[in-house]
């Protein structure tokens, strides 16, 4: 069972290759055509005839550290170690510091960077392998550099002025706009893969221990088990020392918290408690452990309006203020349903976050039972009183 | 608003957001510099600049389609001002109008890249786009002639667009992948733990062995730990292994009644229990306790937490446990001679009754009594709901 966990802990940690690969293929062919651009500026130019062993050097060096890196993303599927874009990032320099060289050489001032904009481009290949923060580091660096090297050649003054502007602009705004998109990306990815783990909560019995849990208690029967075995064949000499003593003192103690924690537990609590972002943006109230009571689409549509609310729009985490749910008690069901009981739950809503109250959080609230709006102290409320089955709760049966 | 559909289309118009808005940036920060810069056309395109950018920042949470149209049609304007006005275009509005048409108006298009249709207007726009620069641009900024880097930037967009929009459904059918292992790992983990659970008799009395052992064993015969250590470990790897072991009531959440001959053995095991910790107990009464599983389980455990108590503080060897039956009720009285205390001054948590014994049987509907007196025995009376 901790195989397939951990499996699932470390696709946890991966999700960011999920669907990485075709982007990464769209980067290839960005940064191809860039290339190609370049490269008929530079046979177009007049650059070779100044310098023509740095200009063939520079433009060598970028498709080694280029192709070097494609071939490494490739075999090692998907996978760019720290050495490797080291290395690439240094290689990019070379690079740019020899067409810097190229235009420095030339008589004219303020001459434009060919392969040196190719260079710092060539970041991309990197950008669905790394994390973003450093691509766009390392992209802002380069672009410096060139920008550094071409102010020293006198670029940022007319008539070279626009031209430079547009080429500083161009790199480092690629780069920025890259790593937007993936980092966009990459939070989709995050967030569909937490609502969807989350969801396996939903199918949980009334009341239930977590997987952590499960796997706890196992791992605790096991260390009592090999202790036990240990007192039972002999290994451990009567009466026991000191450690082992203790040792059986905490498996106990563990075991009878455990024993009555885990007795308590509901789907809700699971569904947040799994999840990062639902545990940052909601809060949930249920003393009587009730909502294990609400029935598979009640579960479903509650957890799909929490989810709703949860939606990281803009990233202002400390200004959320967290979604709070309270499931009360469960009450007497209308006289009409004599076979049903009322449970209220209550969803009270973060200030910033009535905004997102679309027309899809109203449908899943009319899913849960019948809701009405209260407002007051500026803040949104949801009292919910959604009908569950009668049948097999003990406490309101008449004693 | 859960659909994958809108899920794509949220992360395109995110991505176009960005590559729009960049793009502008690039084209207002170059009009800006000589000598476009603080000419008469400068001033008249501001305001275009700002118009489209406000509606750039738009692009998510309006309606795409009206912000497209007009955000597009500012860039227009902007590109007709700045070239139009001057009698001659400098280097900086020529470069400024080709960033525009190539990487702004192509990044907004891109929204459309959703559909058949969408390609086809999206290749539409691109036509027109090069013509317009191919017209408006009477010189080029670089090497390749302004229609032709117009297609070529249209093309690139084309591509991001493409690989985002098909990447959504390869993604989402991944992550369903995901939620169905991690469902059934769920389900195995709660068919795991809801056996563990059953098995509750079982673990008190692992728990009564561990906490004899954590006092070092001392008081108890070497023989008779050891012993109780060996059945615990032997029910603790039957339960490892999956073995079928008590009663357990196979993996549903309903209760139902065990076999006599079952509940006979359970009962036993306390017997047993008990004998091997040398505490003399005479059982009197029914020899089957008719409850069904989980209620058996805590009455069970309730009669030995008892008899734990009295091998611990009453300061006897013997202790009698009388087991009636009606129709309604299951009732045993836990009876010891030993030194008593006064229910009133000793603190029932003290004695470990609160939480294992008084709140076990309210779980399962029953209740628990204590009569005692310093010097006068311990008697404890349970009774269950049949």
């Amino acid at each position: 069972m901790s195989g397939a966990l951990g499996a699932g802990r470390q696709l946890g940690r991966r999700h960011a290759g999920l669907g990485a690969r075709r982007i990464w293929w769209g980067m290839l062919i960005l940064v191809g055509i860039q290339m190609a651009y370049d490269l008929g500026q530079t046979i177009g130019g007049d650059a070779q005839q100044v310098a023509p062993e740095l200009v063939l050097t520079a433009w060598g060096v970028l498709l080694v550290a280029d192709l070097a890196v494609i071939v490494v993303v490739r075999v090692l599927n998907d996978h760019l170690p720290n050495w490797m874009f080291g290395l690439f990032v240094a290689a990019l320099v070379i690079v740019i510091l020899l067409d810097l060289t190229v235009t420095w050489m030339r008589p004219e001032a303020g001459s434009p960077v060919t392969v040196g904009r190719s260079a710092v481009l060539s970041l991309l290949l990197a950008l669905t392998t790394r994390p973003e923060r450093e691509v766009l580091i390392a992209g802002l660096g380069l672009a410096a550099l060139c920008a550094a090297g071409m102010a020293l050649d006198g670029a940022f003054v007319p008539p070279t002025m626009q031209h430079s502007i547009f080429t500083i602009c161009h790199v480092s705004l690629t780069i920025v706009v890259a790593t937007i998109a993936i980092a966009g990306f990459r939070a989709m990815v995050r967030r569909e893969i937490e609502e969807e783990l989350s969801r396996a909560a939903l199918l949980a019995p009334q009341l239930t221990v977590g997987i952590y849990q499960s796997e706890r208690l196992a791992r605790l029967d096991l260390a009592a088990e090999s202790l036990l075995a240990a007192v039972a064949e002999g290994r451990v000499q009567l009466p026991l020392n000191e450690e082992i003593a203790r040792r059986a003192g905490s498996i106990a103690s563990e075991l009878r918290h455990h024993l009555l924690e885990s007795r308590s537990r509901t789907w809700l609590d699971l569904a947040i408690e799994e999840s990062e972002l639902l545990g940052a943006a909601v809060r949930v109230t249920d003393d009587s452990a009730s909502a294990g009571l609400l029935g598979p689409d009640q579960r479903s549509a509650l957890l799909s309006v929490l989810w709703l609310l949860a939606e990281p729009r803009r990233p202002r985490r400390d200004a959320l203020t967290p979604t709070l749910v309270t499931v009360s008690q469960p009450m007497l069901g209308p006289s009409t349903r004599p076979d049903m009981i009322a449970l209220p739950v209550s969803v009270q809503f973060g200030s910033d976050q009535r905004a997102r109250l679309e027309p899809g959080v109203w449908e899943r609230f009319g899913r849960i039972g019948e809701y009405r709006e209260v407002r007051e102290q500026g803040t949104l409320r949801v009292d919910i009183l959604a009908l569950v089955p009668n049948a097999g709760h003990r406490s309101l049966e008449p004693r | 608003m859960d659909s994958p559909t809108n899920k794509r289309d949220r992360l395109l118009r995110r991505t176009a957001r960005v590559t729009a808005g960049a793009a502008l940036l690039t084209s207002f920060v170059v009009a800006s510099a000589p000598e476009t810069g603080g000419t008469i056309a400068y001033w008249v395109v501001l305001p275009f600049y700002l118009a489209a950018g406000l509606l750039i920042a738009r692009l998510e949470s309006g309606r795409p389609l009206v912000i497209l149209i007009s955000a597009s049609l500012a860039e227009l304007a902007i590109a007709f001002c700045l070239v139009i006005i001057p009698a001659t275009p400098d280097a900086s509005a020529t470069l400024a109008v080709t960033t525009l048409l190539v990487a702004s108006a192509s990044g907004l298009a891109m929204t459309l890249l959703v559909s058949p249709a969408g390609y086809v207007t999206y290749w539409l726009l691109a036509g027109i786009t090069a013509t317009v620069a191919g017209v408006v641009l009477h010189e080029s900024p670089t090497w390749l002639p302004p229609a032709l880097l117009t297609l070529l930037g249209w093309a690139a967009v084309n591509v991001i667009g493409y690989l985002l929009v098909s990447s959504i459904p390869t993604v989402l059918r991944q992550v369903s992948d995901i939620g169905a292992a991690q469902r059934a790992e769920r389900q195995a983990s709660e068919l795991e733990a809801q056996r563990r659970q059953s098995a509750r008799l079982l673990h008190d009395t692992v728990l009564a062995t561990l906490t004899l052992l954590a006092h070092s064993g001392i008081g108890v015969s070497g023989e008779a730990l050891r012993s109780q250590a060996r059945n615990d470990a032997h029910l603790l790897r039957q339960l490892r292994l999956g073995e079928p072991l008590l009663a357990l009531p196979d993996a549903g959440y309903t209760p139902e009644l065990v076999e006599e001959s079952t509940l006979g053995t359970t009962l036993e095991r306390v017997r047993e229990r008990f004998e091997r910790l040398s505490l003399d107990v005479q059982w009197h009464g029914a020899t089957r306790i008719a409850l069904p599983q989980p209620a058996l389980e805590a009455f069970l455990y309730a009669i030995s937490e008892c008899l734990e108590n009295v091998r611990r503080h009453a300061g006897v060897g013997s202790a009698h446990v009388t087991i009636t039956d009606d129709t309604t009720t299951v009732r045993a009285m836990i009876t010891d001679a030993g030194r008593g205390f006064d229910p009133d001054l000793v603190d029932a948590e003290r004695l470990g009754l609160q939480e294992s014994v008084i709140a076990r049987m309210q779980e399962i509907g029953g209740s628990a009594r204590v009569f005692s007196a310093p010097g006068a025995g311990t008697t404890v009376l349970l009774e269950a709901p049949r």
